[in-house]
């Protein structure tokens, strides 16, 4: 425990109505613990959008305008990155370059873009023409990180991960992410991307391409539950319920999305997404809890433990500790694994301080 | 130990787990005479343990503040330190209620000198002199300005934080080795102590009438030179903590300061020597275009 008592974080977020019903003291709380689990944007779009901004007190109103200037800021400086890369990068490709998860919703208006802080563009081109786009982005000045820039680095993210190592420009403050995979292609639940690039369609305005719906809600549910290490809990789960809004209803997106993921083999994962977003309507509504396979059961526990904790709940190291484990051990096979927290270990250990 | 208090416009809730005794005798000498905050409270501050066995076998604090490089953690011994760089960190981090440069900040009635200044600039001994001196200090920290309205300066009159030799001389120069008699040795930053301000309502609002940029040279005579708006503008931005993120109220805050009131270059020695001329300034005496 923090201290201090819970936030209803995700219940504000859902329905924004509800901040309403805390004193200023809370709002203070939440606002705070929302800022640090990086929703607090998507915060105040909700309550802009709810209508319920004129209702708030004044002191409440200004910090919470200013939280609104900075994301502005950084929506701003990631749709500057975009239109660079669309001047410079894009053309010169000659291949379909789709923008991935904040820069597909920050282009397609998405309400998952919605106040939404977005740290770096993240873009997916075809595996066969990454080397070439990478020598493209250093003509163009995007250097990788100094951290990552070394040959064990650069040869782990090309031959087992889904992305290079990322860049940046070092003028611009805007992290670039190249993948040309949607998961590592080591990962257990690796699929071939042939399905994917066959969907993929030019965003109306703009030269990027985008994923297909269901695949854009598959690619938020994977880094979810089956790729990240359980960070920002909060967020994630608010934007993959964000995304149902690109079907009429959840029945809809339920039947699209189920049928593209027993294409791509990932039924039990895109099952145990609905569930969790089945229980955050049982959170807020009150309705039964659903069954879920066997081997997400224990991580979906451990992601609500994580998703408490960012609301001042009580720490949860283990359940971090579970979803880092699970996270290594699913991306790739153990001795590989090994081998790899081996050679990251002791390159530490030999890095100058 | 929990408890909130209302400093000027901004409020923090302050919990710690371990080293309360501390705390409490800290809270007490520097915010006993501070109201409680009564409705927003801008930060929520946790100083723990980093692990459960740094609670017992030599007992350590850090903050749940985020920041840019992990935080070390310090020894209980130095837990007010640990609080107020916590408080610190957060008011310069997560505070966009305000546009903030990292300025002390002091006033005559409603009348404010801005004196914006990197670390060791000399302008946390400016402002605690200042304060004891009878001036009103808004913070040594920061000027933080509404970003709604006039626009103007705010309070957030937190204890001073003396560092090393600023603690001895004023000490001596003013008579208050009472007042700084809790001094905290082996910090990052040497020896630190906290002279108590005074509280400021919520509600208080200031018009900035100069900016004036310390720089503290013992043995050297006060000299207050004019700068131009150029100058002026780039060392502003050097000071300033949130101006790209702020947007317009920031760019609007910033052409106000170095088209609408003069900017100064202040070297002093002796802090009763510069205040006397930042009086003069204050007052129209002054040689304001020197």
């Amino acid at each position: 425990m923090s201290g201090f008592p819970c936030s209803p974080v995700l219940a504000v977020l859902l329905v924004p109505q509800r901040f309403l019903a805390l004193s200023a003291a809370e709002q203070g709380l939440l606002v705070q613990r929302a800022r640090r689990q990086a929703v607090a944007g998507r915060l105040v779009a909700g309550l802009r959008h709810a209508g319920v901004w004129e209702e708030l007190d004044a002191v409440v109103r200004s910090a919470l305008a200013g939280i609104e200037r900075r994301q502005r800021y950084r929506e701003g400086l990631i749709r500057r990155e975009l239109d660079i890369l669309e001047r410079d990068f894009l053309p010169a490709m000659a291949v379909p370059v789709v923008a991935l998860k904040g820069a597909a919703y920050l282009l397609r208006d998405l309400k998952a873009a919605r106040g939404r802080v977005a740290a770096d563009v993240d873009l997916l081109v075809p595996e066969a023409a990454v080397d070439r786009a990478c020598v493209l982005l250093g003509e163009l000045g995007y250097a990788i990180a100094a951290e990552k820039d070394n040959p064990y680095d650069r040869r782990y993210y090309r031959a087992y991960m889904h992305e290079v190592a990322p860049r940046r420009h070092p003028v611009r403050d805007v992290e670039l992410d190249l993948h040309f995979r949607l998961l590592p292609r080591t990962h257990r639940y690796a699929f071939p991307m042939e399905p994917i690039w066959e969907q993929v369609f030019t965003l109306p305005g703009s030269a990027y391409y985008g994923l297909a719906d269901a695949d854009l809600f598959i690619h938020a549910a994977i880094h979810f539950l089956i790729d990240g290490e359980g960070r920002e809990a909060t967020r994630r789960l608010v934007e993959l319920h964000d995304l149902l809004d690109l079907w009429p209803d959840q029945e809809a997106a339920r039947a699209a999305v189920m049928s593209r993921a027993r294409e791509l083999g990932l039924v039990s994962v895109l099952e145990a997404a609905f569930v969790l977003l089945d229980e955050l309507a049982d959170k807020l509504g009150g309705r039964s809890r659903r069954r879920i396979a066997a081997p997400l059961r224990l991580a979906r526990h451990a992601l609500w433990r994580v998703q408490q904790e960012e609301e001042g709940g009580h720490a949860a190291a283990l359940a971090r500790w579970l979803l880092w484990l699970r996270g290594h051990l699913l991306r790739m096979p153990l001795p590989l694994l090994l081998r790899h927290l081996v050679t990251k270990w002791w390159r530490r250990r030999k890095a100058p301080t | 130990m929990m408890t909130t208090l209302q400093i000027g416009a901004v409020a923090y809730a302050i919990a710690v787990e371990g080293g309360g005794g501390l705390v409490r005798r800290h809270l007490a000498h520097c915010y006993g005479h501070y109201p409680t905050a009564e409705g927003w409270v801008d930060h929520w501050i946790t100083l723990r343990a980093p692990t459960v066995w740094r609670r017992v076998i030599r007992p350590n604090l850090v903050s749940d503040v985020p920041a840019p490089v992990p935080l070390l953690p310090l020894p209980a011994r130095l837990a007010p330190v640990a609080l107020e760089s916590a408080m610190n960190l957060a008011t310069a981090g997560e505070n966009d209620r305000f546009v903030m440069f990292h300025a002390a900040t002091i006033a005559r009635g409603e009348d404010a000198l801005v004196m914006p200044g990197a670390s060791s600039a000399g302008k946390s001994t400016l402002a605690a002199a200042a304060l004891l001196a009878g001036w009103t200090l808004l913070s040594d920290e920061y000027a933080a300005f509404e970003t709604l309205g006039e626009r103007r300066l705010v309070a957030v009159p937190r204890a001073v934080s003396l560092k090393n030799e600023s603690i001895s001389y004023l000490a001596e120069r003013f008579g208050v080795a009472d007042r700084l008699a809790h001094r905290y040795a082996g910090t990052p930053k040497g020896t630190i102590a906290f002279l108590p301000a005074r509280p400021i309502a919520p509600a208080a609002r200031f018009r900035p009438r100069a900016v004036v940029f310390p720089q503290r040279r013992p043995g050297t005579e006060p000299l207050l030179r004019r700068l131009d708006p150029i100058e002026a503008t780039t060392r502003l931005l050097e000071a300033a903590m949130n101006f790209a993120t702020q947007g317009e109220p920031a760019l609007l805050i910033l052409r106000e300061l170095v088209t609408a009131i003069p900017a100064y270059l202040l070297r002093y020695g002796e802090a009763a020597a510069a205040l006397a001329l930042l009086d003069d300034l204050l007052s129209g005496r002054g040689e304001r275009g020197k």
